[in-house]
């Protein structure tokens, strides 16, 4: 199996005209190809090398083609989807710069003053939270020093008394 | 308002339509020779790349018009490779089969080897469908006359021309079983 170093090499090119490609390899070479411009560049120019000639009647097929119903609404469909797909995103943001404008200047003082408030009261819970844990640490410290006192007057009653 | 907007889809169209032709004139051999490589017959390969041509032209609009070469190369192989899915799943079970039934290109690596074969090929295909298909297939497909000159060389109604040639392609791929060369 030839190794795949992510895009296509001649090797790859060379192999698959020579018809030595696995099933697995072709379906790696095309699969990839299909999405990458590079490599899809690369094969156009090796296949140009050797170009065959199509009927001299399908050119004229296809524009007449091009000309049928089907056709025309299905290009006119992709085009209302691509128009569709940016009136969406216009909306989109059109949306979140109305409702900061509507935030700014349509909400009354009062509320804005409410809402300074609130940040107010946010500040204050954070102040009395962090004194209050202070206040625990200190608590705990002076419970450790006291046990450890205790411990060290145990072992010197205990020698005392050895 | 309504009428402006129709001239302007109108000249759009008409601008669209010369992209297409431009195209044509440039890239037709090269998509033709890749869907012939891809699938190995001249009867899906005209109808793959009619396929790639008509979805580009429908994608004209959103295309930025750098690297248009690798652009329908790309259409080219995605619409070859859709053929080759869809048609491994008509030939259930020979699924594994899609890839390894084309033709051995050992023996004819020269492109101009290639088509000799595949005229040779489409002469002796067109020859045994029954009538009036054989003479109308092979008057399209071998001679390369259009369905305009066959029919008014038969006398035919152009309609009717149209109708049979599609129903000979239908015949002859059905021959070379579902489009792959056994």
């Amino acid at each position: 199996m030839k190794e795949w170093t992510g895009h296509v090499t001649d090797e790859w090119l060379n192999a698959w005209i020579l018809g030595t490609l696995s099933a697995t390899e072709e379906r790696r070479l095309f699969a990839h190809t299909g999405s990458c411009s590079h490599c899809a560049d690369l094969l156009a120019r090796y296949l140009e090398q050797d170009l065959m000639e199509p009927p001299s009647y399908l050119q004229e097929e296809i524009l007449e083609k091009s000309k049928t119903v089907r056709i025309q609404t299905g290009k006119t469909m992709y085009q209302r989807s691509k128009q569709l797909r940016l009136f969406l995103y216009s909306l989109k943001v059109s949306f979140a710069v109305a409702v900061s404008l509507l935030m700014l200047f349509i909400f009354p003082a009062e509320e804005r003053t409410n809402v300074r408030r609130g940040a107010h009261f946010l500040e204050d819970a954070q102040e009395t939270i962090t004194e209050k844990l202070q206040d625990s640490n200190d608590k705990m410290s002076l419970l450790l020093e006291n046990l450890t006192g205790r411990l060290l007057f145990v072992e010197y009653e205990e020698e005392q008394n050895d | 308002m309504s009428e402006s907007r129709g001239l302007r889809e109108e000249a759009g169209t008409i601008e669209a339509e010369e992209q297409l032709e431009t195209l044509l004139t440039k890239y037709e051999k090269l998509v033709y020779t890749l869907c012939y490589r891809m699938t190995g017959n001249t009867f899906d390969a005209q109808d793959l790349t009619q396929e790639t041509f008509l979805s580009a032209y429908q994608r004209l609009s959103g295309f930025d018009g750098v690297h248009e070469r690798a652009w329908l190369c790309k259409i080219a192989v995605n619409k070859c490779l859709d053929h080759q899915k869809s048609a491994a799943r008509r030939l259930q079970p020979a699924e594994e089969q899609t890839f390894l039934e084309l033709p051995d290109r050992k023996s004819d690596p020269e492109a101009i080897c290639l088509q000799d074969e595949s005229k040779k090929e489409v002469l002796s295909l067109c020859r045994q469908l029954p009538p009036p298909y054989n003479e109308i297939a092979e008057a399209h497909f071998y001679e390369e006359k259009s369905i305009k000159e066959i029919a008014e060389e038969k006398g035919r109604n152009l309609k009717t021309v149209q109708t049979q040639v599609y129903r000979a392609k239908g015949l002859l791929k059905k021959r070379l079983k579902g489009g792959i060369i056994r």
